[in-house]
């Protein structure tokens, strides 16, 4: 761990960004527990010295780094090559990922830059990477360590852990197709009280991320149809749960019991059926699934569509694009500036005729 | 009151003080301002829709050819319904930043022929009370107080700043104010009211006439006239007056009017690696909505070199990104700290360009007006100076130990290709201080004519990157000053 010392010095050296006092940000520690020590049994020697080799081992986070530079050289450089580059560029006086630090920054101020599968790095982050990789793959034995530890960190996807102290929620339970706490466009909703939670949170079902509203004191979302269907159409138990998905931690909320019925209750439909659409959800002045202009593409499967429908979102026509699946429309950027609800319609004029689409929930970003 | 041209039985002659032509957010709020400013004034508003979204027929008044560059946003730009494109607008709200007052040293035109000291006396209070506006007094330097550990530490002297939007709830002009519109006895606001012929003597207007697409026609004499129409259709009325007005090479018949037509530019930009939890978009503090935006410093915008963009930023997910495991390591030159990816949102300010251009077409809608076609252009630095801003963020967030950035590989044509506006029309009755710049005085005035104002954002010399439409209510806010001689003040 740095040291509050050395963090103002590390936030002084390249210029115009400065870390203060009070500005420090949340540090949640190391994401993945339990697989560490599979690290600390890596087979490595750079010949950078024992310390070097030891912060080397840590540093998992750049194997794909790593990988994409090695790949990018050609010849591809030796270890020992590597090794000399490195150690000719750093001050080894000071402790080594304090030399490293201060190295990459200057990298930085002085465009020593390393660009990479997109991303600019740093000159000396991209040889640390790809040293690191020749060092590992020097021993045979480091693979099923490698490969463990990949499992462990990425393999589960979420690991579980409590994110939010849930006071209630609900509904619990409801019958074979039966909609439950149903919401404008026909979707059935959960919700949540909770104080104050994240505004990145999402609710899933049976592990399948649902539209979701954050609010002070509670979580809200919302089956998609297609999704519903599913759901309500086949009894059983399935897991409610809140993700966080960018720290890929998952809480468990609690179990959701579709019950058996023998009614059959749902109506023939009265126009070709929406069968799949998306996306339904995104995020104020942020367009979901953005089209080349900025606007927000949106597709919808439906096996039929009248000659002269139009689409219209709230009172607002948008473009209409016929497929093999359906149609795809676009909206305008500006129309997704503020939170809220939008109705996503059909519509005939002669005679007025209007069948939904669904609603695309405007999220707070 | 509000009197339905194509329902309710009108006068055919009305005789009135102020008419003002559109109720938009200007023309609401003006009108009303006006009426309670001036009881013993009569003020007459006509706006062309209903209290409905307008339908097919009345949307056709609107079509318009358009140029090379296709401006897609057109045909959602405007609603031609009581109180205009509020409808459907987000509520995004700023006054504008000090330095968009300021003239560009490299540009070729003015800008505001005024400061912010023109709307500190009341005008903009009043305005951000018309779009209710909970927390217009709002700054982000009261922002970062409270919330410095969802803000980048910026050095006051770096090339980045800082500037707050707040919102409004967004308030519905059409259905806030209706009641009020109906109560103001000394106001006839008339739905379905299509302005379709002027009448000129010598430099004043002296009757409007309206009428409803299938129903009767009404005469207003006024002593003054307010275009508060949207920036688009100020435009087309302006160029269509030519033909009637009198005047030879300013005001209606200046070569400005139509040019310079501008919008914001939104675009997506690149992904930043940052510190997690940042808010640089919108959220809820304790005065109520707010969205801090990243700028350049007004002291490298000052140099002329840049325009004044902002950036705003949302949380994605890393997916499959090279840099999905990073963290806050010293060694890889980074604070500690969690990290997230960044999408990064830009919305441009224009350059004004002489040739993005309002022009009339020989065809005409159904009233006898002539359409227009909208050919909208962007200069390269629009989008180069916007890159830069993006890429200088991602430096400094390298440079500092603070993230990592994805260079922007997408060429400047292909930028400009996919850029798409705000549905912010704005330049094309550029004000200005000297008729020789501009197609309005700085009081709105039409050069060269008595009594012919303009209240749209048509009217904006310099564009920066604020919503307009705050601004747009505190320019009617001045206007109903200029005009009644009273001070506006909140209430």
């Amino acid at each position: 761990m740095i040291s509050r010392r050395r963090l103002l010095v590390g936030g002084a050296v390249g210029g115009s960004l400065v870390m203060t006092a009070g500005a420090a940000f949340w540090w949640r520690g190391h994401p993945v527990e339990g697989a560490d020590h599979l690290l600390e049994q890596l087979q490595l020697n750079t010949g950078l010295g024992e310390e070097f080799d030891n912060l080397l081992r840590t540093l998992h986070l750049l194997t794909d780094v790593g990988e994409h530079w090695l790949a990018g050289q050609n010849p591809p450089p030796s270890l020992a090559e590597l090794s000399q580059l490195l150690s000719g560029t750093l001050n080894m006086t000071l402790p080594i990922e304090q030399a490293l630090e201060q190295r990459i920054l200057d990298d930085f101020a002085h465009e020593r830059w390393c660009d990479l599968a997109g991303w600019r790095l740093s000159e000396t982050e991209c040889r640390l990477a790809g040293l690191r990789q020749l060092g590992l793959a020097a021993y045979a034995e480091n693979q099923p360590l490698l490969a463990e530890y990949h499992r462990l960190t990425t393999a589960q996807g979420y690991r579980d852990g409590r994110l939010v102290p849930v006071k209630y929620w609900g509904p619990q339970h409801t019958e074979q197709g039966t909609r439950f706490n149903e919401q404008r466009g026909g979707h059935s909703a959960f919700w949540i009280g909770v104080d104050n939670p994240p505004n990145h949170l999402v609710m899933t079902l049976d592990n399948t991320e649902m539209r979701t509203v954050i609010a002070p004191g509670s979580i809200t979302a919302a089956l998609a149809l297609d999704f519903q269907e599913r759901i309500l159409n086949n009894p059983g138990h399935y897991e409610v749960a809140l993700v966080d998905p960018l720290n890929n931690i998952r809480q468990l909320v609690g179990s959701f019991e579709v019950r058996a019925s023998r009614q059959d209750s749902e109506e023939p439909p009265k126009f070709c059926e929406i069968t799949r659409w998306g996306p339904n959800r995104t995020r104020a002045g942020f367009a979901e699934n953005p089209q080349p202009d900025g606007s927000m593409g949106v597709w919808v499967h439906t096996r039929c569509l009248p000659e002269g429908v139009r689409v219209y979102l709230d009172d607002d026509r948008l473009p209409l694009v016929r497929t093999d699946f359906g149609f795809t429309t676009a909206i305008a950027q500006s129309l997704l500036d503020f939170p809220g609800e939008k109705e996503l319609y059909l519509r005939m004029e002669d005679p007025e005729q209007r069948w939904p689409v669904g609603t695309i929930v405007i999220e707070s970003p | 009151m509000i009197l339905d041209l194509a329902r309710d039985t009108v006068p055919a002659e009305l005789n009135c003080d102020i008419c003002v032509v559109g109720a938009g957010p200007a023309g609401i709020s003006l009108s009303l301002e006006l009426a309670r400013l001036r009881p013993d004034w009569q003020v007459v508003l006509l706006e062309a829709g209903g209290t409905q979204a307008a339908d097919d027929r009345n949307l056709a008044i609107y079509n318009a050819r358009q140029g090379a560059n296709p401006y897609r946003v057109l045909p959602i730009s405007r609603r031609r319904q009581l109180g205009g494109t509020t409808a459907h607008w987000g509520g995004w709200s700023k006054p504008l930043d000090d330095v968009d007052y300021e003239d560009n040293p490299a540009w070729d035109l003015p800008a505001w022929p005024f400061g912010p000291e023109a709307f500190a006396n009341g005008a903009l209070a009043r305005a951000s009370q018309w779009c209710e506006i909970p927390n217009a007094d709002r700054r982000v330097k009261q922002v970062r107080q409270s919330h410095s550990d969802h803000l980048l530490p910026l050095r006051a002297d770096g090339p980045l700043s800082e500037q707050l939007f707040v919102f409004s709830r967004p308030t519905r002009f059409g259905t806030r104010y209706s009641d009020e519109l109906a109560a103001q006895e000394n106001l006839h606001c008339l739905l379905h009211a299509n302005l379709y012929d002027l009448e000129w003597q010598d430099q004043r207007l002296r009757v409007a006439r309206a009428r409803a697409l299938d129903g009767p026609s009404v005469r207003v004499t006024a002593q003054q006239f307010v275009l508060a129409t949207g920036g688009l259709e100020s435009t087309r009325i302006l160029l269509n007056m030519r033909d009637s007005a009198p005047g030879t090479d300013e005001g209606i018949h200046s070569p400005l009017l139509g040019r310079y037509f501008a919008d914001h530019c939104g675009m997506s930009l690149g992904t930043l690696l940052a510190p997690s939890e940042l808010h640089y978009h919108q959220f809820n503090d304790e005065s109520g909505m707010v969205m801090p935006v990243i700028t350049f410093a007004d002291s490298l915008l000052r140099k002329g070199k840049e325009h004044n963009h902002c950036l705003t930023m949302a949380a994605v997910r890393p997916g499959d990104s090279l840099l999905a495991q990073y963290r806050g390591r010293g060694a890889l030159g980074l604070q500690p700290s969690n990290y997230w990816h960044y999408r990064t949102q830009l919305m441009i300010e224009p350059r004004p360009h002489s040739e993005s251009r309002i022009t009339l077409t020989d065809e005409r809608c159904e009233l006898g007006w002539r359409r227009m076609k909208v050919d909208w252009r962007k200069h390269d630095d629009d989008f180069s100076s916007g890159i830069r801003l993006y890429e200088t963020l991602g430096e400094e967030l390298a440079r500092t130990g603070l993230g990592r950035y994805r260079p922007v590989t997408e060429s400047l044509q292909a930028f400009q290709g996919r850029a798409n506006g705000a549905s912010h029309h704005m330049g094309s009755v550029r004000m200005a201080a000297d008729s020789h710049y501009g197609v309005v005085d700085p009081d709105l005035k039409v050069f060269d004519t008595e009594n012919l104002y303009v209240a749209s954002t048509s009217v904006f010399p310099r564009y920066g990157y604020s919503n307009p439409t705050l601004m747009l209510v505190a320019l009617a806010m001045r206007l109903a000053r200029h005009l009644t001689g009273k001070e506006v003040k909140p209430t």
